[in-house]
């Protein structure tokens, strides 16, 4: 290109590179408000928070451009940014257009709803929109604070972040990428371009600072932090809730009726309702912890062994209970209205409405029989107290399993041991209750009962020979689709170590399914080959306890909440130490400073500069100073100079300048603070004269 | 013209407003030449053609009276011109000494580094001990005594570079520069007046100027900072750039020069600010630096440069053992 066309060329080039640098500090803010609100992404998922953010972002760089464009514009730019930052959001979140009031809902009750339900959270509106709505004021506050300060206005998006860090804490790869983002987007604020030499400094110690502070949080467990916020359940969850368990003879009682059907392409064995896991002698209770259930559950860290994931749908006939059909390890729950889940059992629970039809899908932990028949058991995982054991109860425990050490093969014995000495109730007598009285009576008296009393018997026994065991309330899936009230069952569920809980069937009236895949059928695998008990006791005598990781209690944690509590009360008193000890040592100072003289004076006036940002090199004279310094501080220092000269090189031994010289410091710090309250502070905390 | 009792800063007021009135716009080259004078020192003036360097010698010249000389240094010019000769007397039947033009108050050596090095070498003796040797017999020279050399920096053709020993005799080197425009303007209007150096009159006689030479040397300076100014002349020493940095004659012409400023403000004692503001000129001129520096056009007064903004000032507090107390003051 030649000619004009080239200077013109040249001319676009500066133009736009200029037009660049000038949009670079609003563009680091917004980027800032945008990694602030993405970090809620463990949350909603990366995909529900990173577009409506990006959205809110992209409406209030437009308006910027405009005042830009427009000065007059920016007196309009709250209601500006307000209304544009909505439509996005109805634009961008589904579900907004159709319902604007849930809009309100998110502002209102959408951070707490978040906290209620398990995560990721479903990415309803009424949840997910508080954290848009959050970036598009940090958005908005820090393009106004950016005409105010380069430092203040990423307040906001700091603001953001922190609020973000007391759902859910990142650490490890995550935060450290986090901090960079955060750096890189602060840099394009903070740093002057071109021609800022410092910059580069400053910016390699933020990113230095960041990298050391996100790789501190990288090196905590990956645990709920103290800092968190509580997870509290919905208000709306029901005190009260009918135990299946007492109504196990009632519905056996009636057999014929159709309560559910499921369609699915793997054979089901069981279909749980609800665990129990308390005791007090006479009634099995728990205590859930109901969440709104999210998009999907975690599944539990102690499950080492891979799982497969199944899928059922599930249509509900003659339902009462509040309980829904589900399984140990739920994952999800689709084509369902909002539902409550026990994170820890997987118990599900209608809401508001019932849902008539559901489609659930669980982890089927893929286990080999042997590596299953070798494992141990999860001794901590319950309170294994039962209170008052009666002593015939607490007799056959040791005659069962006396010689076993707790493991998944003594679990099989036990319930071997049940199935063969007892029988499963049938008829219209069916004995009912599951306290010590009803238990004594059918272990060593009748030796005969539903398999409520087999469940209850069999987790007591359990329990009493260290067997983490519970109690679970559900249905048992027959041949074909439909599940009826004779399919009701309770049976027990053992902890087995990296498998998680795996049920067993006392009463031995499960279906065999030996011949399918997963945690059943490798279980069954193992029933079927399990020796016979004097050569178990054999091999447990034999074999040394395995060792325990932590066989003084209950297992050790990382102290981190200490580490937190320590770190967090250092900073704390390094800034009291700072906004107190820094004016405090410099008062100290100066006062020592004053009995010096001028020569005291000098070396204030050295440090009144230092802490103004001056250099100040050992090499500069005060002349040297005056000359730099403008207006009245130079005045002051030309003045000052003088006096030092008469003090330290004519060779008088006296000091007579000395008040003139102090007088000639006041005049300086007039001069550098230019009565200022913001220099007053910036000066009287600086730690420049301090530290160099 | 005696004046009587003079302080230095009169005298060199009474100068400095002489000069001027034919050197226009440069105050601060006019105090130094007249600091090198009361220091007793002599005076390398190094800048391009016309711009006022022969003026300022004739001014300084015509001001303070006594016998004054110029010598043009051409290649053919002898030693002996400069020293003197002796000649047979046939009148009085033996051996005659003619003086050179070297025996005067103030002599402007002009164009010094066109004499020969042979020539430029017959002013070593006199320069530093004031007395010329001729047929083994020591001649002293009138005092006081001042060297005023011009050269011409880049004109090379024809010239001969004034060995470092000479250099070293000379307390400052200075550099006239051009004018700015109100200056040249003046000095424009000036020529038209027909006011030339050899116009202005004495403003104080000989008598005075060896009073005020006394008083110079009789200015309080503290040993701080003297050894400042040693360590000013140690540092050029050892920075990278420079081969053969300043002797300890650049020391002391370093002190004797920031009396002679100090005495020219009317002060009685010398402060590091003296010392540093005379630094360039007393020191430049006796450095030789590497030739890597030369490639990279490092200049002497890059390196003085350097020296002063790293070697530190007395009278700065220093952190010693967690307390702050005042370095090198006594």
């Amino acid at each position: 290109m030649h000619g004009p066309g080239r200077y013109r060329c040249l001319e676009l080039s500066v133009h736009w590179c200029r037009g660049v640098k000038r949009r670079l500090p609003i563009i680091g803010v917004l980027a800032a408000c945008v990694v602030a609100g993405s970090l809620f992404a463990p949350v909603f998922g990366t995909t529900a928070v990173l577009w409506p953010t990006l959205a809110v972002a992209v409406v209030a760089y437009f308006v910027e451009e405009a005042i830009l464009r427009r000065p007059g514009l920016a007196r309009w730019r709250v209601p500006l940014t307000l209304a544009g930052g909505l439509v996005a959001l109805a634009a961008v979140v589904p579900g907004v257009a159709g319902r604007p009031v849930s809009l309100w809902h998110g502002v209102t009750t959408g951070w707490r709803r978040t906290l209620e339900s398990t995560w990721p959270a479903r990415p309803d509106p009424e949840l997910v929109t508080f954290v848009p709505i959050l970036v598009l004021i940090a958005c908005l506050l820090g393009a106004r604070l950016l005409q105010v300060s380069r430092a203040w206005c990423l307040v906001p998006a700091v603001a953001v972040a922190g609020f973000s860090q007391a759902y859910v804490t990142l650490t490890g790869l995550d935060a450290l990428l986090a901090g960079l983002a955060l750096a890189g987007s602060s840099a394009l604020v903070l740093l002057r371009w071109p021609g800022d030499r410092t910059a580069w400094v400053r910016l390699v110690a933020a990113l230095a600072a960041v990298t050391v502070g996100a790789t501190v949080l990288g090196l905590v467990p990956p645990t709920r932090p103290a800092a968190q916020l509580p997870k509290p359940s919905p208000a709306d969850t029901p005190s009260v809730l009918r135990n299946p368990l007492n109504e196990i003879a009632a519905r056996l009682r009636s057999p014929d009726t159709v309560v559910f059907t499921v369609r699915t392409d793997d054979p089901v064995e069981r279909w749980p309702l609800i665990a129990l896991d308390t005791f007090d002698g006479a009634t099995w209770s728990v205590e859930p912890r109901f969440q709104r259930l999210g998009r999907e559950l975690p599944l539990d860290p102690r499950v080492t062994v891979p799982v497969s994931a199944q899928t059922a749908e599930v249509s509900l006939v003659d339902w009462s209970l509040p309980w829904l059909p589900s399984q140990a390890r739920t994952r999800s729950v689709a084509n369902a209205p909002a539902l409550l889940v026990d994170p820890a059992s997987g118990a599900l629970l209608a809401d508001q409405a019932r849902p008539s039809q559901y489609t659930v899908t669980w982890d089927d932990p893929a286990v080999e029989p042997e590596q299953l028949s070798a494992a141990g058991v999860e001794p901590d995982l319950l309170d294994l107290n039962l209170g008052q054991v009666p002593d015939g109860i607490d007799q056959l425990a040791g005659q069962i399993g006396g010689g076993l050490r707790p493991s998944f093969q003594m679990a099989l014995v036990l319930e071997e041991y049940l199935r063969t000495h007892y029988k499963v109730a049938t008829g219209d007598d069916l004995p009912t209750g599951h306290g010590y009285a009803q238990l004594n009576h059918f272990l060593v008296r009748s030796k005969r009962g539903t398999s409520e009393q087999f469940a209850a018997a069999y987790v007591v026994l359990a329990r009493q020979l260290g067997l983490p065991a519970r109690l679970v309330v559900g249905f048992r899936q027959p041949q074909g689709s439909v599940v009826r009230n004779a399919d009701i069952l309770a049976w027990p569920e053992v902890a087995v170590e990296g498998v998680g809980w795996v049920p067993l069937d006392p009463t031995g009236t499960a279906e065999s399914t030996a011949g399918g895949r997963g945690l059943a059928s490798a279980a069954e695998k193992v029933r079927r080959s399990l020796p016979p008990t004097t050569e178990i006791e054999r091999e447990h005598q034999s074999e040394p306890a395995a060792p325990s990781a932590q066989p003084d209690g209950p297992r050790r944690q990382w102290p981190w909440q200490v580490v937190l509590l320590v770190a967090g009360g250092g900073v704390v008193a390094a800034l009291l130490a700072w906004l107190v000890g820094v004016p405090a040592v410099k008062a100290i100072r100066r006062r020592r400073r004053r009995r010096q003289g001028t020569v005291g004076a000098w070396a204030e006036a050295r440090d009144l500069l230092r802490d103004n940002g001056m250099q100040v090199t050992a090499a500069a004279t005060a002349r040297d100073l005056a000359r730099v310094a403008d207006g009245p501080v130079g005045q002051a220092m030309t003045l000052l100079a003088g006096c030092l000269d008469r003090a330290l090189w004519s060779g008088q031994d006296s000091d007579p300048d000395r008040e003139f010289a102090w007088s000639a410091v006041r005049k300086a710090r007039r001069g550098l603070i230019q009565g200022r309250l913001s220099r007053r502070i910036r000066m009287t905390l600086s730690t420049r004269s301090l530290v160099g | 013209m005696k004046r009587g009792d003079l302080d230095p800063q009169q005298a060199y007021e009474l100068i400095a407003g002489n000069i001027e009135r034919v050197i226009r716009g440069k105050p601060l080259v006019v105090r130094l030449a007249i600091a090198t004078l009361f220091a007793g020192g002599h005076l390398l003036i190094e800048d391009l053609p016309g711009l006022g360097k022969t003026s300022l010698a004739r001014g300084l010249a015509r001001s303070i009276g006594g016998r004054s000389s110029r010598i043009q240094f051409t290649p053919d010019l002898l030693p002996g011109d400069i020293t003197g000769v002796v000649v047979y007397d046939q009148g009085q039947g033996k051996f005659v000494f003619h003086p050179g033009g070297i025996f005067a108050n103030v002599v402007l050596a002009d164009e010094v580094n066109r004499g020969t090095p042979k020539t430029q070498s017959a002013l070593l003796e006199v320069m530093a001990e004031r007395q010329v040797t001729v047929d083994a017999e020591t001649h002293p020279v009138p005092t006081p005594f001042m060297v005023v050399a011009t050269q011409n920096p880049i004109e090379m053709e024809g010239t001969y570079r004034l060995p470092e020993a000479q250099l070293d005799r000379f307390l400052m080197r200075i550099e006239v520069g051009y004018p700015d425009h109100e200056s040249e303007v003046e000095v424009v209007a000036l020529d038209g007046s027909g006011l030339t150096p050899d116009d202005l009159e004495q403003v104080i006689d000989l008598e005075t100027l060896r009073e005020v030479v006394t008083a110079v040397r009789s200015v309080y300076v503290n040993e701080a900072v003297m050894g400042y100014a040693v360590k000013l002349a140690a540092a050029t020493r050892l920075h990278s750039s420079v081969r053969y940095g300043a002797s300890p004659r650049g020391s002391i012409a370093l002190v004797r020069a920031a009396r002679a400023i100090a005495a020219t403000e009317g002060r009685q004692f010398v402060t590091p600010d003296d010392v540093k503001s005379i630094a360039r000129p007393v020191l430049a001129h006796r450095l030789v630096l590497t030739s890597d520096a030369a490639l990279a056009r490092r200049t002497a007064d890059d390196v003085i440069g350097d020296v002063l903004e790293e070697t530190p000032a007395p009278g700065n507090p220093v952190r010693r053992d967690r307390q702050w107390s005042l370095g090198a003051v006594t």
